[in-house]
């Protein structure tokens, strides 16, 4: 068995409104011919239908038989019986081949509509519609979706942890990736009210209940429930870990990442580096939380910088451990900027000697991701391009000077854990990617689908890299200005030769 | 026009296979108009694409599709022009 992922852009620089409009016609054309084929294909079924009848009625008629009833066809309906079974072995033809076109051209229709980013809206809406999806985040918020949307938090956990129970989350997962968003929303929503209610009752705490209140009615609310859930874990976290970070630079015995080749070469050197951590790529040398640093040499002579950041790890004196994420996500930029993940990359910026009007790219993979958003949110850094593998990074007040290119995958769950769809924007472009079982070619596939190296028989959690590079090589082949413009303007940033290449590895310390 | 027979019974008996026959051509003839219909759409719509300024992977592969779109049509119309010769003998 084998899986492949097709992908769909939002975002992005838009279409002119002639530009627009020619694909409108397009999609429309393809759509009208394809109904025209579906009408043709059921005249030809129709007549299949009545040559049936037709075949009765000659065997039985009266008047071509010698005898009545029982006696043989005459020699006159012969002809007109022959006539009919060809007819209906041509029928069997012709319906065949008209529905094949009619799938050729739904699916042209689509690939149109998703390499130009058209009709998403719609889609979604239609969805959530024909799912009976509650895309009201107060709706999600009653007990059993809360329980649902604990129960697929919980999942990730388990599915990291476990290879064989993970199947049926990973199908749980999957199925219920349309609410995920609204869940995760409708959870923080509730955790709010949790809050609220508890300074209610202890008023001496010195908080008000007011915050979480007008969080809850906020677009943020994820983000404003991460705060207030941070100012619990980030003590806790400090007890348990500490709150010292021992940045180390390590020297690796071959080279792990290589000059970056725009967007597609960025994501295959953040997944060279990156897999060895999640212990599911061969041994580079490097071991978790390690980030690297590109410094490239650009034609004018200035110098520009790649910075390359893993997902977490989740080992116990890693300072991207789980908690972490819990402060990225946080509503407030200065807890943000104190957690364990963003001070490690920023200290090892700064000892790279990254100068604070170079320009700067930042690729991260999950909690990488939000910490490379952090970064272009709220530091002084000149970031000019983030990239960002299955990040929930939808409420991160980014520069407007910032381009953001974001691949989500549909099922992964962690990119929706902001409770939110990314901004559009000619500055903000996001992938989207969908992951199914390979169709061999026979007319009912998608048209142009990018294999995921290396699957197993069973579906595997998408949030691995693999499956954002295919999500991103899928989008490039689409052959879509959005993503063109993104990729010109990443290799703008670090145009030029690489230099140097150093790794950091940090430690939380007591 | 329908034959009739006397049958077993000494009653005149209707030829039940011209109706339906002729039935069966009217749909053969609904079947066939809509085949070139068809036809013209698809050149419509390979026009059309090849118009559009759009370049890649994917607009190679939309405008492949669409030729063998008109390829299997083109199948499937001398299929029914040979069965409209064939039915002019029948009819």
């Amino acid at each position: 068995m084998s899986w492949e992922v097709t992908s769909r852009v939002r975002g992005g620089v838009p279409l002119s409104v002639a530009d627009a409009q020619q694909f409108h016609a397009l999609i429309a054309t393809l759509t009208d011919t394809s109904r025209q084929f579906a009408a043709q294909s059921a005249a030809w079924a129709t007549l299949s239908d009545q040559l049936t009848r037709t075949r009765l009625h000659v065997s039985s008629c009266p008047v071509h038989r010698d005898s009545w009833p029982g006696g043989s066809l005459t020699a006159a309906a012969m002809p007109r019986l022959s006539f009919i079974v060809e007819l209906s072995r041509a029928c069997e033809a012709q319906i065949r081949a008209c529905s094949t076109i009619v799938q050729h051209l739904d699916a042209l229709a689509q690939l149109v509509a998703r390499a130009q980013g058209l009709y998403l809206d719609a889609e979604t809406k239609a969805v959530h519609a024909s799912a009976g999806i509650p895309t009201d985040p107060l709706s999600t918020a009653s007990s059993v979706l809360r329980g649902m949307a604990s129960d697929i938090l919980r999942s990730i956990g388990v599915v990291a942890t476990s290879d064989d129970k993970s199947q049926p989350l990973l199908d749980i997962l999957h199925t219920t990736s349309p609410y995920h968003q609204a869940l995760m929303r409708g959870f923080s929503i509730a955790v709010l009210a949790g809050i609220a209610r508890s300074r209610t009752i202890r008023p001496g705490s010195g908080m008000t209940a007011i915050d979480p209140l007008h969080g809850m009615l906020s677009r943020n609310s994820v983000n404003v429930a991460a705060e207030h859930l941070a100012s619990i874990s980030m003590q806790l976290n400090d007890r348990r870990q500490g709150n010292r970070i021992e940045l180390s630079r390590r020297y690796p015995v071959w080279q792990v990442t290589r000059q970056a080749d725009g967007i597609a070469g960025a994501i295959a050197q953040l997944r060279s580096l990156a897999e060895n951590q999640y212990g599911t790529g061969e041994d580079n040398g490097l071991s978790y939380a390690t980030i690297a640093i590109q410094r490239y040499r650009r034609m004018d002579g200035s110098t520009a910088w790649l910075v390359i950041v893993p997902g977490t790890d989740g080992h116990a004196d890693s300072p991207f451990g789980w908690p972490q994420n819990v402060e990225l996500m946080s509503s407030q930029a200065r807890t943000r900027m104190q957690a364990d993940s963003t001070r490690m990359v920023l200290e090892a910026m700064e000892r790279s000697g990254i100068g604070q009007d170079d320009p700067v790219a930042i690729i991260g993979h999950s909690q990488g991701g939000i910490v490379a958003a952090t970064l272009a949110s709220d530091s002084k850094y000149n970031i000019r391009h983030i990239v960002t593998a299955g990040s929930p990074v939808a409420n991160h007040p980014i520069s407007g000077d910032t381009w953001t290119t974001s691949i989500e995958m549909d099922d992964e769950l962690v990119p929706a854990l902001d409770g939110a769809a990314n901004p559009v924007g000619e500055r903000w472009l996001t992938i989207h990617g969908s992951v199914a079982e390979t169709v061999h070619d026979n007319g009912t596939g998608p048209v142009l689908a990018e294999p995921v190296p290396e699957t197993a028989d069973a579906r595997q959690m998408s949030h691995h890299l693999k499956f954002h590079q295919a999500a991103y090589a899928n989008a490039a082949a689409l052959g879509s200005g959005a993503v063109t413009s993104h990729d010109r303007h990443f290799r703008q940033v670090i145009a030029g030769e690489l230099e140097e290449t150093s790794y950091w590895q940090g430690r939380m310390m007591h | 026009m329908n034959q009739h027979v006397i049958n077993n019974a000494g009653l005149a008996a209707a030829c039940t296979c011209q109706t339906a026959t002729t039935g069966t051509l009217n749909h053969l003839d609904t079947a066939c108009a809509s085949t070139e219909r068809c036809a013209t759409a698809l050149t419509d719509t390979a026009a059309l694409a090849a118009s559009i300024d759009w370049h890649g992977q994917a607009a190679a592969l939309m405008r492949d599709k669409v030729t063998t779109a008109i390829r299997m049509n083109e199948d499937v119309r001398q299929r029914a022009h040979a069965l409209l010769a064939i039915r002019q003998e029948v009819a």
